[in-house]
């Protein structure tokens, strides 16, 4: 519903603000679950980065080397991984769920080395299933690849979603467990008193009292909730125009530089390639939508780079988003501190491989009061009101440089 | 590669030529850019001949007056670049260019002016994606353009003056037109245009539309039907109509994704064609030195396009200061004296009070933002 | 059918025939004008089928904006014929769903 045409509810016992991937998932859990719920989205569901971003289900990704950081991740995008097996089938919708793979490339001899490296540490960690492939190998599976690349990282049992009907999926679910989604509605703040969430107040100054409100704004959500510091990251993608089904998988790669993934096909046949953010920007501009010229150039120099044979597919579209991230590189997930009733969730770099799991267990959270083992690594106290001195211009490539010397 | 301009006109349409024209002449460097291998837009279909005044070149027919303008857009110094897609636009007027396919390219300008024309509506119907229904603009492009006849028998969809000079055109090139269709009650065009095909024997029936459209992959034959006040088909009206070329002509809409990159604020003006970019008598955009012009401003006439391509160059002129600002307020006048005479009459006026409204939109966005950028 | 005598236009300036193969038959076309204006001349009106529905589907724009008309040119899917210009000797033909791109065939 459009709350510019309909009214809001002057009360409801759970509110969640935010329509993107982890919004849908966690309102929709708490319905089924009995809980009323209503869902507040500033724009139109799936807007913001859930809609922006190229469908990978990486259940590690980046080239993490922190054994405690791998577990803990791994454990939840397995636990999603297993429930999005079926989960097209509860929400009565394909959400073109495919299992593909996916690889990291090296392209140097230096990158290889860290391959190997990262390789071990994870296969120690307990990640079974990775494996390195050399250059024939990877090849062998992805022959469109440029013959450039030196190997790559291997996990069979990634994959890619198609990111709007997922989130659509739940959005419609969560309705029909007699959910309410207004969308145009913005909230400007979240009250609080004696230490208690008492509800929320929208930029039309309507206020909506809770016992519960949950802020999965991600990008957004420090707007809301200060005292967590949580990081805007914009990134850019180009779709080319849909091809026959190619021997394509989620590709993530270091070219020049510079981040890159390379996404599979869509069903249609829509090739996804993006990740590039070419110059640095402040903090503010990361919430930039509209994509630089330069940006549609580069992406589509590099996607051609890693598929030359691919080089003269049109491209017809492009666009940026805004993702986030914790203090840590890592989610925040959980209660707030000093604010009974208050939750968020917030920071995952790769949302499609965490939100159902988070869903289900964020809406246990809120009915029990309990936090779940799975999530207590992410809980906020550990980044409550401390102070971060983020780059003061970043983007993606500068930010991984950023916390590997921390 | 780099490129520079004082002018980056996007459009060699009726309009881009004449802001072209404007800007040359009075010593700008000017870029007209087409995505097209030739220039003119779709005044090169244009074989009937033009109406109004004598210095809208009443009597002339349209590809003859294409035929002037590139003549006169030589003269001028223009530089045209064809072949071209401008595929991005900053606010900084930076456009991202790709060349024939292949050779990539910026071209950074001080103004910019869109004249990107329109595109023409479809409309859905069982059948209607069966080869041999195709846009009445299409069909115009192949058998004035390339010469090809589009089809033996043809019916036609919607009875505005594209429908009709169509009609008329079709019935020229050789091919029988069976009916014109027309959902509303009275026909939508000029009378003269409807006199002219119902000498030569063409039903123009109102209140009519297509229900559906057969054939063993290729347009067959056609359903049509009366339909009643609320523009519903009565049953039991339907007829059967043995033709192999249905051609669609109900009505444009702007093109305008380029003001839309740019960040132009827009307003809906259905009797405009939809969704247009607010811009003031001058044709100056919501963003400032971005200028528009022609169909892509709101759907009206070539002959409109030509005197709005004038003024938006005009306004990007002074604002350069290659001319002065009394020379361009008596250029102004003038073109706005032709504007009034070409919108005037029952097929003018609402187009008139249409962009008097759009006029006062933009006042209002510039009044509250102070400006977009 | 062409129109050869038009009684507004003159007459077509007269352009070089050339023969262009479409799905293995020869086509006399003239060199410049769109591939889409040629196969209408020669009767030709399904240029591709789409994907899911195997739908026949023909010129319908003539701009280069709807995609309807899109064939395999020379190896190369989703071309626009309604835009792209004649050549002598061009390999056309009727694109089934999205289409397989010669070169692609070749690095596999």
């Amino acid at each position: 519903m459009d709350s510019r045409v309909t009214k809001l509810p002057s009360e409801s016992e759970v509110i969640v603000i935010g329509g993107g991937i982890f919004g849908c998932s966690i309102a929709y859990h708490l319905a089924k679950k009995g809980k009323e719920t209503i869902l507040l989205e500033k724009r139109n569901i799936c807007s913001g980065a859930s809609g922006r971003n190229g469908g990978q289900v990486i259940q590690l990704e980046g080239r993490e080397k922190e054994p405690a950081n791998i577990k803990k991740r791994l454990a939840l995008t397995r636990e999603n991984n297993i429930i999005l097996k079926t989960l097209s089938r509860e929400l009565k919708i394909d959400l073109e769920y495919r299992r593909t793979g996916s690889l990291d490339i090296a392209f140097t001899k230096e990158e290889w080395k860290e391959l190997e490296y990262v390789v071990k540490i994870q296969e120690k960690a307990g990640d079974r299933e990775i494996a390195l492939l050399t250059k024939e190998e990877t090849l062998r599976l992805c022959p469109l690849l440029t013959q450039e690349i030196k190997g790559a990282r291997y996990r069979p049992s990634d994959g890619t979603i198609n990111p709007f009907f997922y989130t659509r999926g739940l959005a419609e679910n969560f309705v029909k467990h007699k959910g309410e989604i207004f969308t145009w509605t913005e909230v400007k703040k979240i009250l609080r008193k004696n230490g208690k969430v008492c509800g929320i107040e929208t930029t039309t100054g309507q206020r909506i009292r809770a016992e519960k409100v949950v802020n999965v704004t991600n990008a957004w959500s420090s707007f809301l909730i200060p005292e967590i510091d949580i990081l805007p990251l914009r990134q850019t993608a180009v779709v080319t125009e849909p091809a026959a089904p190619l021997p394509v998988c989620p590709v993530e790669a270091f070219i020049k530089g510079e981040a890159i993934y390379a996404n599979i096909q869509s069903e249609r046949g829509n090739l996804i390639a993006g990740g590039l953010d070419s110059f640095r920007l402040s903090r503010q501009r990361q919430y930039e939508e509209r994509i630089f010229l330069e940006e549609v150039r580069g992406n589509a120099k590099i996607f051609s780079c890693l598929y030359p044979s691919l080089k003269d597919l049109s491209i017809i579209r492009a666009w940026a988003g805004t993702m986030a991230l914790g203090p840590d590189f890592a989610p925040v997930v959980g209660k707030v501190p000093e604010s009974e009733g208050l939750y968020m969730a917030a920071g995952f770099y790769n949302g499609m491989a965490y939100a159902a799991i988070v869903g289900e267990l964020m809406s246990e959270m809120i009915i029990s009061d309990r936090t779940p083992s799975l999530l207590e690594c992410f809980d906020p106290a550990k980044y409550y009101r401390r102070k971060f001195v983020w780059p003061k211009t970043y983007n993606c490539t500068s930010l991984a440089e950023f916390f590997a010397r921390k | 590669m780099e490129k520079k301009a004082n002018v980056l006109v996007i459009g060699a349409g009726p309009a881009g030529l004449c802001a072209g024209i404007e800007t040359g002449k009075s010593g700008a460097k000017v870029i007209v850019i087409d995505e097209n291998t030739r220039p003119g837009g779709q005044l090169f279909k244009q074989i009937h001949r033009f109406f109004g005044s004598e210095q809208h070149h009443a009597g002339v027919r349209g590809f003859e007056i294409g035929e002037m303008l590139l003549h006169k857009c030589k003269e001028a110094g223009v530089e045209m670049m064809l072949s071209s897609v401008v595929w991005g636009l900053s606010p900084e007027f930076r456009a991202g260019v790709v060349r024939e396919g292949k050779r990539s390219m910026t071209i950074t300008a001080d103004k910019v002016i869109l004249a990107t024309g329109a595109s023409e509506n479809s409309l859905m119907f069982p059948g209607w994606t069966l080869p041999g229904v195709m846009g009445a603009g299409a069909a115009q492009t192949m058998m004035n353009i390339h010469r090809v006849l589009p089809g033996k028998r043809a019916l036609m969809i919607g009875s505005g003056n594209v429908g009709l000079i169509v009609s008329y055109q079709l019935l020229q090139a050789g091919c029988e037109v069976k009916a014109v269709v027309e959902i509303l009650p009275r026909v939508g065009g000029y009378k003269v245009h409807a006199n002219k095909i119902a000498r030569l024997g063409v039903d123009i029936l109102i209140s009519h539309t297509v229900l559906e459209v057969r054939g063993r992959e290729r347009v067959e034959e056609a359903i049509v039907g009366r339909g009643d006040r609320n523009l519903r088909p009565i049953p039991g009206t339907e007829r059967t109509i043995s033709v192999d070329l249905v051609c669609l002509a109900v009505g444009l809409t702007p093109l305008s994704e380029l003001a839309w990159l740019a960040g132009c604020k827009f307003g809906y003006f259905p009797l405009l064609g939809g969704f247009v970019p607010l811009h003031n008598r001058g044709m100056e955009t919501t963003v400032s030195g971005m200028y528009i012009a022609g169909d892509a401003s709101g759907i009206e006439e070539a002959s409109t396009a030509m005197e709005e391509g004038r003024l938006a160059g005009v306004g990007a002129l002074e604002s350069l200061a290659f001319i002065s600002a009394a020379e361009a307020d008596s250029r102004r006048k003038e073109i706005e004296q032709n504007l009034l005479m070409l919108r005037k009459g029952p097929y003018g006026d609402f187009r008139h009070k249409e962009k008097e409204k759009i006029y006062s939109e933009w006042k209002k966005v510039k009044e509250k933002a102070g400006g977009y950028h | 059918m062409r129109i050869e005598k038009h009684p507004v236009l003159p007459d077509r300036p007269a352009g070089k025939k050339v023969d262009i193969f479409v799905d293995g038959r020869k086509v006399e076309a003239y060199e410049g004008e769109p591939i889409a204006a040629a196969l209408w001349a020669a009767g030709i009106k399904k240029f591709r089928y789409t994907r899911k529905e195997k739908q026949p589907r023909g010129y319908f724009c003539g701009l280069g904006r709807c995609t309807d008309c899109v064939m395999t040119v020379d190896g190369v899917a989703n071309v626009r014929t309604c835009i792209t210009p004649v050549k002598g000797g061009m390999v056309v033909q009727t694109q089934k769903g999205l289409g397989i791109w010669k070169k692609r065939q070749m690095s596999w």
